[in-house]
C-alpha cells in the first residue's frame, strides 16, 4: 500500500512538475463546460438566416415569412432562384426558400427549401422549425376555409328543415284533398247508380204519358241522362285527379325523405369543430424530462468526451513518458510487483481524470447552478468510475503498445475519432448499416453516454442499466489482460532497443 | 571443497532475434571486489548486467548468486534487493527532486519511512548531496546527476551495485570525482561493485579484478596485475616505415615461433615478443633488404589499453583476409 501511494504520489508530482500538463489538466475542463454551458444553456436556435425568392410575393408567401421573421430566424430576400441557392453555398444564409410566383391558397406549387446537407445536425433543426412555423400558417388557411365550408351546411341544414316542415303539410293538405274527391266521387257514384232514379225513368218509360206529362217526364229523363252523363264526365274527372294527387303525395314524400336522408347526413357529421377538422389528430412533440436546455441534453456526452479524451491521453502519455523516462528500468528491477505499477499508473490517471469531472460538476454547479440530486450521485460515481477506467484503461494499452510519443498520441486521436464518430454525437447510429449500428452499439462511448442520460435525465436506477454496466465490467477485464500482456512486450522491446 | 564465487555466470548465452550477443559465456566475481568488465561498444556488457540483474533471461545457462541460481526474470524480492543498479544514463526522475527521488526510489526498495529518514540524509552526505536535496535533478550537473544515480542504486545497502559506464559523457574532473566515489562506496559500504566502462585508464584506477569481453565472450579475467604480468612477458615493437607497406614482413614474422601476435594499426606495425630484440633485429634486417626507409621504431612494455587492443583486435592478417572479402 505504501508503495502504491508512493508510485501515485510521484505520478501526480511529474504531472504537476510539467506546467502545460498540469494547466490542461486543471483548467481545459474548467474552460470548456464554461464555454460549453454559455453556448448551450438555451433551447432557442439562434442567427438562423433564411434567404427568400419569389418571381412575385403574394401576400400569402409574405405572411408566411413575415411568420418566419416573428421568431429566431433572419430573413434575408435574395434576387434571384439561382443567389439564393449559392448563398447556401457560401454560407451567407442557412436555408433558401423560393415561393412560387402569386402563391395563394389553392395553387398547385409548392414552396421549395434548398438546404446544405452537409450540415445534417442543423439542417434537422432548421426544417424542423420551418415546418412547424409553415405548417402552422397553413393550418391558419386550412381554418378559415373549413370554417366557411362548415358554415355553409348548416346554413343549408337549418334551411333544410324549414322546407321540410313546409313538404309534410303539403303532403297532409295533398291526403286532405284526396280524402275530399273521394268522398265526392263516391257520393256522384251514388248518383249515378241510385237505384231511384234509374227505376223511375224507367217507369217513366214504362207509363208511356203524353202531352204536358210526357213531355215534363221526357224532359226530366233528358235532364236525368245529362245529370247521369255529367257525372260519369266528372266522376272521370275525379278519378284523373284523384290519380294525380297520389302522384303529387308520392313526390313530395320523396322530397320529404330525400331531405330527411340529407339531414341524417348531416347529423352523421360527428366533428364540427373547424380546428379538429384542420386537424383531425393532434400532437404535441413533448420532451421527456421536462425543463432541460441543449446544455443538459449535452452534458453526459461533454462529460463521456472529457473521459474519452483525458482518459485516453493522459494514461497513454504518462506510459509514454515514464516508458522514455530515464528510471524505467529501475523499476524494472526493484523488487516491486508488475502489477502495482499498473494499478499506480490506473489509480493516478483515475484522480487525474476524477479532478476534471470534479471541476466540471463545481463549474457546472457556479456557471449554470445546475445541481445533481443526491439520490443520483451514487449511481453516477459508478457510471463515470466504469467508464473512464475503460478509456483510461484504454490509453494504457496503447502506451505501452507504441514505441514513440507520436505514433502513441496518433493512436489515441485515431481511437478518439473512431469512438466519437460511431457514437450518436456525430451522425444518429440509425443512419449506419445494420451490422455497423450491432457493433456500435458496443462502443464505450455510446454505452457511458447512453448510462449517464439514463441516471442524469431520467434518474434511472442502476439495475436498468445493468447490461451496460456488464459490458463495461467486460471491457475492463479484457483491457487489464491486454496491459499485462503488452507490458512484458514492451519490456522486451525496451531492452532489444538498448 | 572449493568455495563458490560470490556471483557465477555459467555457460550463458543471449540471443536478440538471429544475433546472438553472449555465447557460452564464462565469469565469476568474488566478494567486495570492484569488478571491471571492458568491451567494445556493442559488446553484449549490458547484456550481460541485464540478466544477472534478472531483468533479461538468457537462453541458455545460469547465474547463480551466493551459490543460489538466480537465472529468471521473475527472482524473489529478496534477491532483487541485493542488487543496485546505476545505468549508463541514469535511472531516477528529471521532474522530481533529489530527495523525492530517493524517496521513491527507496519506497520501490521495501524501505520503510522511518528507514528513509535515517538513510537519505546517510547518502547524500556520502554521495555530497546534502545542499541539494530540494533541487529538481533535471536542475543538477550531470557530475551531481550521477552521483544521484549512484545514491538511488545504494540508498538499500544491496550487497553488488551494478555501474554501467559510470563516467560515461563526464569530462575528466568529474569522472575522476565519481571513480572516488565508487571506491569510498566499496569501502565503506562493503558492497561488490561490477563496473563496466570502455576507458580503460579508468578501470586501471579502480578495479580490484577485470574481464575482458569480447566475440560474445569474457576472453581474459583476472586482476589488473595478472593481466599486465600476462602481457608483460611480451614487449611491444612499434614501427612505422615511410611506405607503410607491411606485407613481406608480416610473412616473415608469421613463421617465427619468437613472436606472439602481429598486428597493423594504421600506419604502424605492431609486434609482441619475449625474445623482443631479437626480432627486431630481425625486422631490421629485412627492412634494410628491402631497402624500406624507418620512420620511427620503439621497443615497450605494454599498458592495459594496449593490452585490451591486442586481445580484441583480430590478427593483421584476419584483417587482410576480411578487406580481401569485402
Amino acid at each position: 500500500m505504501f508503495k502504491l501511494i508512493e508510485i501515485i504520489k510521484k505520478n501526480l508530482r511529474l504531472l504537476i512538475r510539467s506546467k502545460s500538463s498540469a494547466l490542461i489538466v486543471l483548467f481545459g475542463p474548467l474552460l470548456l463546460i464554461l464555454l460549453i454551458s454559455m453556448a448551450f444553456n438555451t433551447s432557442s436556435l439562434y442567427d438562423i438566416k433564411i434567404g427568400t425568392y419569389s418571381d412575385s410575393y403574394s401576400e400569402l408567401s409574405n405572411s408566411i415569412i413575415n411568420n418566419l421573421n416573428k421568431n429566431e430566424f433572419h430573413i434575408v430576400k435574395i434576387d434571384s432562384h439561382e443567389g439564393c441557392v449559392n448563398s447556401i453555398k457560401s454560407n451567407d444564409v442557412h436555408v433558401c426558400a423560393v415561393f412560387p410566383a402569386d402563391l395563394d391558397i389553392g395553387s398547385d406549387e409548392k414552396i421549395e427549401f434548398y438546404v446544405d446537407e452537409s450540415r445534417m445536425n442543423l439542417v434537422y433543426i432548421i426544417i424542423n422549425s420551418i415546418s412547424t412555423k409553415v405548417s402552422t400558417k397553413s393550418t391558419e388557411l386550412s381554418t378559415a376555409l373549413t370554417s366557411t365550408l362548415i358554415n355553409s351546411i348548416n346554413n343549408a341544414d337549418s334551411q333544410i328543415n324549414e322546407a321540410s316542415g313546409v313538404i309534410s303539410k303539403l303532403s297532409v293538405n295533398l291526403n286532405e284533398i284526396k280524402s275530399s274527391i273521394e268522398s265526392v266521387r263516391k257520393s256522384l257514384d251514388g248518383i249515378g247508380n241510385g237505384t231511384n232514379i234509374s227505376s223511375l225513368r224507367n217507369r217513366s218509360y214504362e207509363l208511356n204519358l203524353t202531352g204536358d206529362a210526357g213531355e215534363l217526364i221526357n224532359d226530366y229523363q233528358s235532364l236525368i241522362d245529362s245529370v247521369f252523363s255529367e257525372t260519369e264526365s266528372s266522376n272521370s274527372s275525379l278519378n284523373s285527379a284523384s290519380e294525380n294527387l297520389d302522384v303529387q303525395i308520392e313526390n313530395a314524400e320523396d322530397i320529404n325523405s330525400t331531405f330527411s336522408n340529407i339531414k341524417n347526413n348531416f347529423n352523421s357529421i360527428e366533428i364540427k369543430e373547424v380546428s379538429r377538422i384542420v386537424s383531425p389528430i393532434s400532437t404535441e412533440i413533448k420532451p421527456i424530462s421536462d425543463d432541460s436546455t441543449h446544455f443538459e441534453y449535452t452534458f453526459p456526452i461533454l462529460l463521456v468526451i472529457v473521459m474519452l479524451f483525458s482518459g485516453l491521453l493522459v494514461s497513454s502519455t504518462s506510459i509514454m513518458e515514464e516508458k522514455e523516462s530515464k528510471a524505467f528500468f529501475r523499476n524494472f528491477i526493484t523488487p516491486t510487483p508488475n502489477y502495482l505499477f499498473i494499478v499506480g499508473s490506473y489509480l493516478s490517471n483515475m484522480i487525474i481524470v476524477f479532478s476534471q469531472i470534479l471541476i466540471i460538476f463545481l463549474a457546472l454547479y457556479f456557471v449554470s447552478g445546475v445541481s445533481i440530486s443526491q439520490e443520483v450521485v451514487v449511481n453516477l460515481l459508478i457510471v463515470i468510475l466504469l467508464t473512464s477506467s475503460v478509456f483510461i484503461l484504454l490509453g494504457m494499452l496503447i502506451g505501452h503498445l507504441f514505441k514513440s510519443n507520436e505514433t502513441s498520441n496518433l493512436a489515441v486521436i485515431s481511437l478518439s475519432c473512431i469512438l466519437l464518430f460511431f457514437s450518436n454525437t456525430i451522425l444518429p447510429l440509425e443512419t449506419l448499416p445494420v451490422a455497423i449500428k450491432e457493433i456500435a452499439d458496443y462502443n464505450p462511448f455510446i454505452i457511458g453516454v447512453d448510462s449517464l442520460k439514463e441516471i442524469l435525465l431520467f434518474n434511472a436506477p442502476l439495475r436498468d442499466i445493468a447490461m451496460q454496466f456488464y459490458i463495461l465490467l467486460g471491457y475492463i477485464a479484457v483491457i487489464i489482460a491486454l496491459i499485462f500482456v503488452v507490458r512484458s512486450f514492451s519490456k522486451r522491446r525496451y531492452v532489444e532497443g538498448n | 571443497m572449493a568455495q563458490k564465487p560470490f556471483i557465477q555466470f555459467l555457460d550463458i548465452t543471449k540471443i536478440f532475434g538471429k544475433n546472438v550477443v553472449l555465447d557460452n559465456l564464462e565469469l565469476d566475481i568474488d566478494y567486495n571486489e570492484v569488478f571491471g568488465i571492458i568491451g567494445k561498444s556493442g559488446s553484449g556488457k549490458t547484456t550481460l548486467l541485464s540478466i544477472l540483474v534478472g531483468f533479461l533471461k538468457p537462453e541458455k545457462g545460469k547465474v547463480f548468486f551466493q551459490g543460489q541460481d538466480i537465472t529468471n526474470t521473475n527472482m524473489p524480492d529478496s534477491i532483487r534487493q541485493q542488487f543496485g543498479f546505476t545505468a549508463q544514463e541514469g535511472s531516477f526522475y528529471p521532474k522530481l527532486t533529489v530527495r523525492e527521488n530517493l524517496e521513491y526510489f527507496g519506497t520501490m526498495y521495501n524501505l520503510s519511512s522511518n528507514e528513509l529518514k535515517t538513510k537519505i540524509p546517510q547518502i547524500l552526505k556520502l554521495v555530497n548531496l546534502e545542499k541539494d536535496e530540494k533541487k529538481l535533478a533535471s536542475h543538477l550537473s550531470s557530475g551531481m546527476q550521477k552521483r544521484l544515480d549512484i545514491a538511488c542504486g545504494i540508498l538499500h545497502d544491496p550487497k553488488v551495485l551494478i555501474l554501467d559506464e559510470p563516467t560515461e559523457n563526464l569530462d575528466p574532473l568529474l569522472r575522476k570525482d565519481i571513480l572516488k566515489l565508487i571506491k569510498k562506496i566499496n569501502k565503506e559500504k562493503n558492497v561488490t561493485i561490477i563496473m563496466t566502462s570502455h576507458l580503460l585508464e579508468e578501470i586501471e584506477q579502480v578495479c580490484t579484478q577485470l574481464a575482458i569481453l569480447h566475440a560474445k565472450q569474457i576472453i581474459i579475467q583476472g586482476t589488473i596485475n595478472e593481466l599486465k604480468d600476462y602481457y608483460s612477458k611480451n614487449q611491444e615493437i612499434v614501427l612505422e616505415t615511410y611506405s607503410g607497406k607491411y606485407e613481406p614482413l608480416i610473412k616473415i614474422l608469421k613463421d617465427k615461433k619468437n613472436v606472439s601476435k602481429v598486428i597493423e594499426r594504421g600506419s604502424k606495425l605492431l609486434v609482441y615478443s619475449p625474445e623482443a630484440e631479437s626480432v627486431l633485429r630481425i625486422i631490421l634486417k629485412d627492412l634494410e633488404d628491402r631497402n624500406e626507409k624507418v620512420l620511427d621504431v620503439d621497443l615497450n612494455k605494454p599498458s592495459l589499453s594496449e593490452v585490451f587492443e591486442s586481445l580484441t583486435e583480430e590478427n593483421v592478417q584476419i584483417n587482410r583476409d576480411n578487406k580481401e572479402k569485402s
